[in-house]
């Protein structure tokens, strides 16, 4: 039984809706022949979706971003809540015109000033918490109960001490593997080898999950194709 | 032989691929998840778990191009947050993404009776990134003066009381890009907000080690993580119809792994043989 959502309303067909099932049905397939080899179909594919995705993204930009913020702020700041005009707004706007500097040589200097300010904003904001999240808790969730805990705390299970501890030892193998100031010869060069094994393991555990993933477009695709488009088909 | 299975014309395991995937489809072949991960289970009971009117922030960070694998898992989450009666507050950081919200909240939201405004609201897309997410933890009306329909949110009685991530019971965030890291960083490490992620396969790897650290409350890993949690709704829908066609690529894909790797060792093999003699060492005098 397919999805409800997926079927379209064929006791009153509309005629817009049918013409964008056949639209995007005939996409599809001109953007799966790519599969038998490269050809004019597809080409036409491929440069309808970049055409159609910018001119979509600035859509949406104005209005989501410069109506909102510069347009009704400045002329109808009832529509965001505002009590009067707020002229403020005119000091961003003012930096994200000096981007367009870029177009013009003369004036292409001017584009360094809104980089510099939002590399300096991300910067700062980003070091300390990404440096908290991605190391200080990734360290701390390493340093695992290794053995039976103190009375009263929750008992691990055997599978959680052993996972604990070849959690570590993977963590300490890779990092020898990635450690290039000394030779990885002897024990360092065992510990490094044994690194080897546990990324060939994680890249194993990546590339099922792309497969799943790129198995899952597909099948969306298909679904679309039975469900939607097939149906049309019959029905006419 | 084995050189010709070395080099069979991959146009061949497309249509090989394309047949076992459309197959289940033709044949109504159905597989409902046996097992259920641990990680999407711990999603839904947190859900199960908020009271009734919690706001609840979804970033549906994703686009057309991972629409299958998102898409059903946006809409069982969805649906699930209508059924307990949370406060839906959906918004994008993806230009792409603005009908993907759309679709999924009005459907969702007209299967389970909800009003727009009321009950739930699609705050669309605002450009930012970095900006946007720490901003909400400041203002979330500021950020958003408008919804996606450029309807002021100030009297929204869905976002009353709700001023930043201090108001919010959940922030669920679901996408195929290195968003959910940008969430965990700066909404849950820096306002404690809690976060749980729903991604692609191809992403998943990335985010399983803030399950272990307890920086996500839990995680959906692609299309079969959508279908477990279709079934742990009781909702079957795209997932759960997709998911005989993945069973039966695996079993392609490991046969054709298997098949390639033969047939690899049997050539060696087979190239090995014939060669009786070694070759002479070399005498030093062409030196």
């Amino acid at each position: 039984m397919p999805p409800t959502a997926a079927l379209p309303n064929l006791a009153g067909p509309d005629p817009w809706m049918i013409a964008g099932i056949w639209v995007a049905a005939v996409i599809t397939l001109a953007v799966y022949s790519f599969l038998y080899g490269d050809n004019p179909l597809y080409k036409v594919a491929e440069h309808l979706f970049v055409g159609i995705s910018a001119a979509y993204g600035t859509v949406i930009l104005y209005n989501t971003g410069v109506l909102p913020k510069l347009i009704f702020p400045l002329f109808s700041p009832d529509k965001v809540d505002l009590p009067g005009p707020n002229y403020l707004v005119l000091l961003p706007a003012l930096l994200g015109l000096m981007f367009f500097g870029r177009f013009i040589p003369r004036w292409s200097w001017m584009s360094r000033w809104p980089i510099a300010f939002i590399v300096g904003l991300g910067s700062g904001a980003a070091i300390p918490v990404v440096f908290q999240a991605n190391i200080l808790e990734q360290a701390h969730g390493t340093v695992a109960p290794f053995g039976p805990l103190a009375p009263g705390a929750p008992a691990l299970g055997v599978a959680d001490l052993i996972g604990n501890w070849v959690l570590a030892a993977a963590v300490l193998t890779t990092l020898a593997y990635f450690y290039f100031s000394k030779p990885h010869t002897g024990n360092f060069g065992r510990a490094s080898r044994l690194g080897v094994w546990f990324l060939m393991i994680a890249f194993g555990a990546g590339f099922g999950n792309t497969v799943m993933a790129r198995v899952a477009l597909l099948i969306g695709r298909l679904q679309f194709l039975v469900y939607q488009w097939a149906p049309l088909w019959w029905h006419h | 032989m084995w050189d010709k299975l070395l080099h069979i014309d991959r146009r061949l395991i497309y249509a090989l691929l394309f047949a076992v995937v459309l197959a289940p489809f033709l044949l109504q072949w159905k597989q409902p998840p046996q097992y259920i991960n641990p990680w999407t289970q711990s999603l839904y009971d947190y859900i199960e778990k908020l009271p009734p009117g919690t706001p609840v922030l979804v970033s549906f960070d994703f686009d057309p191009a991972v629409k299958p694998e998102l898409y059903p898992m946006a809409m069982a989450i969805t649906r699930h947050l209508h059924r307990r009666n949370a406060r839906v507050i959906g918004m994008t950081m993806l230009p792409s993404g603005v009908l993907m919200v759309d679709d999924v909240l009005n459907q969702t939201g007209e299967e389970a009776g909800k009003r727009r405004g009321e009950d739930w609201v699609n705050l669309g897309y605002k450009t930012g990134g970095l900006a946007v997410i720490l901003g909400l933890g400041e203002n979330l009306k500021r950020v958003f003066p408008t919804d996606a329909h450029l309807a002021s949110t100030a009297p929204l009685p869905v976002l009353r009381g709700v001023r930043n991530y201090q108001d919010i019971g959940l922030l669920i965030t679901i996408s195929g890009t290195g968003m959910p890291g940008a969430w965990i960083a700066f909404a849950h490490q820096r306002y404690k907000v809690p976060v749980a992620v729903g991604t692609t396969s191809v992403q998943a790897t990335d985010y399983y080690v803030y399950l272990r650290t307890g920086q996500i409350v839990g995680m959906l890993n692609g299309i079969a993580a959508a279908a477990e949690y279709e079934k742990l709704i009781g909702v079957p829908d795209q997932a759960m119809l997709g998911m005989p066609g993945v069973t039966a690529c695996h079993l392609l894909m490991v046969l054709l792994v298997i098949v390639g790797n033969v047939a690899y060792f049997a050539s060696r093999r087979h190239r090995e043989e014939p060669t009786a003699e070694p070759p002479e060492p070399p005498t030093g005098e062409e030196v």
